[in-house]
């Protein structure tokens, strides 16, 4: 009724006819308003409807600009609710309209009001411009919508935005906006650049490592006019090992691992191709010094093929003496990608000699809800030029399957590792035996369950086969979080393990700790090992372990990561310091 | 001829300029729709970047009319907005880098780190980067905790060596299983054992029954 005397109220208006006419037509059309009117415990605001509103602008003296106007339905002397983060809700008044925005004066003060503070203004419910209410699914609670302070009107859902014009095949932003091309957008450059130091210090005579990192990062978007994108990154470093009764192993390089330019791949355009060095499109494949090109077909599948030297997986990456040719296929089964699978093929040349025939397969599950699982897998096929091994033989294979329920979760992961033969040095170096023999197998099951709010229960368990042992390992620990902060998390746990050479027993605690502008971590654990092959009263070494690391970041864009790692083992003592800073852009 | 007849030659002229012009328009109009086009098979999953539930003022976050330029206010509160919140270097991102071309965020997101991110270990490792990295620096934390879980737990010395000692592609994320013999990684301290001379007694295996694995320099006699 407050809008009707608003409307109607004295002054001129319309004839006292005309006022019968409509309020036989308002007895007519809204018989089910009025009748939700009068039912008991509504009142005004039943006669309302909220509009979502934004400050858009705001001035000390108290007067707001919010983002809707008279085209909207607000109207002089409009009550408006805004709801600053953090501070309640506050009110205030229309007191000045245009067509697309209005001014709003506040009753109280309007320091806590920053541009883009969302709120609402109360219309009529059948005022022009207002959206129907929908029935949407709630909003999860946010400080953006604080619970009303005492004596502050009770509020309505807040309707949903309708949608003026339905989003259509074709328009990649807003309704009715022209997708701007990649080739048409400006250059842009975004990247980081880091600064790494880790030394270790130990009472050990003659025993340290020292490792010194600068690099950086960066993409340039569309650096030519073509809409393509150019990649770097690479770092300057210097480390240093000294061993008793050894000369100290130093080296320093400059090393790139990305130079890459990239076209293509977006959803506009199907075919992606890659030159320079890179990571390709099947990781397992390997970094490569070529090109590559990859088509997504128009069912969703990808198909490609790579040409170039592989660079080895050793601190310099060396290249040019391992060809190599690649083909894959990938094949999603919808549009989500939820459920893939890819099968690779890769032929090298090593110093242009066939060396390596090898076939990858992966394959992921990974629905939104329910059970995921991901898989990896690298096969070997040795022909007849391979004198140790023969056939197919699976050198590389990761399965895990895990699932997050409400209040509990499960992981499977199992692995097994084999090393190929092959001439180049794309695996570790292994005599004639290691290579035959060498094997590691292991697979282990992680569970948590919620006992109470903010108090978890961790357990695993694994066990693990190698060429000539196996062993197990045990965990179980509790976890419980949102003590003394939010996001807070204090882990307690014990555990066990039957290793190759040694056997521990041990426990842990940790806390995680966010702090102003950064996290906090402090691990403290100490372990009894017992030693294969000792006698009973010489093979026992407790040791201790004692961590502190911090992270600091800013809003620009820096962070700073410094760790301490004490180790006291048997009568001995080391120390890893870690330093790590880095610029954002 | 009749038709010739029929339209004197000035409008002749007229007829076939706004031919070519209409022709002209049309290939324009054409080769917008073409621009308008993409999507392709990731069409019915939405625009790239959904302002559907945003403010109507675009003012509220561009300036200008190149749509590039943000107002040096913009504060975009990920989780209110969207429900899904960002943390770490995510929270400091800008939009572009994961609401761009390449295809529909929701579906890089549903495939966890990699769905954004190169999965620089080459699938040789687990697909939940989050157990070993930060979010803030990328930098890693735990590794003696994890490896406590294989079957070399990390003890003595060797809790405080650097990854790239037994692991060679550590430094380009390349972690395989180290050989667990002790020559793997210390064949130079066995050539140099000379007193007494292991190589030439033999002594090439089974370190374990002399020397403790705090410290390969302590050797301790089995009584």
């Amino acid at each position: 009724m407050a809008w009707a005397m608003h409307r109607l109220g004295p002054g001129p208006g319309p004839a006292p006819g005309a006022l019968r006419l409509l309020a036989l037509w308002l007895l007519a059309a809204c018989p089910g308003r009025l009748w939700a009117s009068a039912s008991p415990g509504t009142g005004v605001l039943q006669e309302q409807a909220p509009l979502p509103v934004r400050v858009v602008q705001s001035s000390p003296g108290g007067l707001l600009e919010i983002d809707r106007g008279a085209a909207d339905g607000v109207r002089l002397g409009d009550r408006v609710l805004l709801m600053p983060r953090g501070a309640g809700t506050l009110e205030g008044r229309v007191i000045e309209v245009q067509e697309r925005s209005a001014g709003v004066e506040m009753l109280g003060s309007t320091a806590a009001i920053a541009v883009g503070t969302r709120g609402e203004v109360w219309l009529p419910a059948a005022a022009p411009g207002q959206v129907e209410p929908q029935d949407a699914a709630p909003e999860p609670a946010t400080d953006a919508s604080p619970a009303a302070p005492p004596g502050a009107a009770p509020q309505a859902p807040k309707p949903a935005w309708k949608r003026i014009d339905e989003w259509r095949e074709g328009q990649p932003l807003l309704s009715g906006l022209e997708r701007v091309a990649p080739e048409d957008r400006p250059r842009s450059v975004r990247g980081r650049v880091w600064v790494g130091v880790d030394q270790i210090v130990t009472d050990l005579e003659g025993r340290g490592d020292g490792f010194y990192r600068l690099g950086s990062n960066l993409w340039v978007d569309n650096p030519f006019g073509a809409g393509g994108s150019l990649e770097w990154q690479g770092d300057l470093s210097y480390r240093r090992t000294l061993l008793p009764d050894q000369d100290d192993d130093e080296l320093g390089l400059l090393r790139v691992e990305r130079l890459a330019y990239r076209l293509g791949g977006t959803r506009q355009q199907a075919d992606a191709y890659a030159f320079g060095r890179f990571l390709q499109h099947v990781p397992a494949l390997g970094l490569l010094d070529g090109a590559e090109w990859v088509r997504r077909s128009p069912g969703g599948d990808r198909y490609g093929a790579s040409l170039g030297f592989l660079p080895q997986p050793d601190p310099q990456l060396e290249s040019a003496e391992d060809l190599a040719l690649a083909g894959f296929y990938e094949w999603n089964r919808d549009e989500t990608e939820e459920l893939s699978a890819r099968i690779a093929y890769q032929k090298t040349f090593h110093n242009w000699s066939a060396d390596r025939d090898l076939v990858v397969l992966e394959g992921r599950y990974l629905p939104r809800r329910g059970w995921k699982a991901f898989l990896t897998g690298l096969i070997d096929l040795y022909t007849s030029g391979d004198e140790l091994k023969s056939g197919l033989e699976l050198t590389q294979a990761r399965l895990s399957v895990w699932r997050d329920f409400s209040h509990q979760g499960v992981r499977f992961t199992a692995y097994s590792q084999r090393f190929p033969q092959i001439d180049g040095d794309l695996v570790p170096v292994l005599s004639l035996v290691q290579l035959a023999d060498q094997r590691t197998e292991r697979a282990s099951v992680d569970l948590w369950t919620d006992l109470f709010p903010h108090a978890r229960l961790l357990a695993g368990g694994g066990g693990w086969v190698d060429e000539e042992d196996d062993g197990a390992d045990a965990n179980v620990g509790l976890e419980l979080s949102d003590l003394w902060s939010e996001r807070d998390r204090l882990q307690l746990g014990a555990f066990l393990t039957q290793g190759k050479f040694t056997d521990v027993l041990g426990w842990r605690a940790a806390l995680d700790l966010p702090l102003a502008g950064g996290q906090a971590r402090l691990a403290y654990e100490y372990a009894w090992q017992d030693v294969v092959g000792f006698l009973d009263e010489n093979d026992d070494l407790p040791q201790q372990r004692l961590s502190l690391s911090q992270d600091w970041f800013t809003a620009e864009g820096w962070s700073l990561t410094m760790r301490a790692d004490w180790v006291l083992f048997d009568d001995d003592q080391g120390l890893w310091l870690g330093f790590f800073v880095q610029k954002t852009f | 001829m009749a038709a010739n007849q029929r339209i004197p030659p000035r409008r002749r002229s007229s007829l076939l300029l706004g031919l070519a012009v209409s022709s002209l328009l049309l290939a324009c109009a054409l080769d917008r729709q073409a621009a308008l086009e993409p999507h392709r098979w990731w069409a019915g999953l939405g625009p790239v970047l959904p302002h559907d539930t945003f403010p109507a003022d675009c003012g509220l976050c561009h300036l200008g009319d190149d749509w590039w330029t943000l107002r040096e206010d913009f504060r975009f509160d990920h989780g209110a907005e969207t429900g899904v919140p960002l943390h770490g270097a995510h929270a400091a991102a800008g939009c572009l880098s994961c609401h761009n071309d390449r295809g529909p965020v929701a579906v890089f997101a549903s495939q966890g780190c990699a769905g954004c991110h190169e999965d620089v270990h080459r699938g040789s490792l687990e697909n939940t980067c989050e157990s070993c990295h930060t979010e803030q620096t990328w930098q890693p934390f735990g590794q003696v905790e994890r490896h406590g879980r294989t079957r070399f737990p990390l003890i003595g010395v060797h809790a405080v060596t650097a990854c790239r000692r037994c692991h060679t592609g550590a430094e380009v994320g390349v972690f395989l299983p180290a050989p667990a013999d002790c020559a793997a990684c210390h064949q130079a301290d066995l050539a140099q054992a000379l007193n007494p001379n292991h190589l030439g007694l033999g002594w090439v295996d089974n370190c374990d029954r002399c020397h403790l694995p705090t410290s390969w320099n302590q050797a301790e006699l089995d009584q």
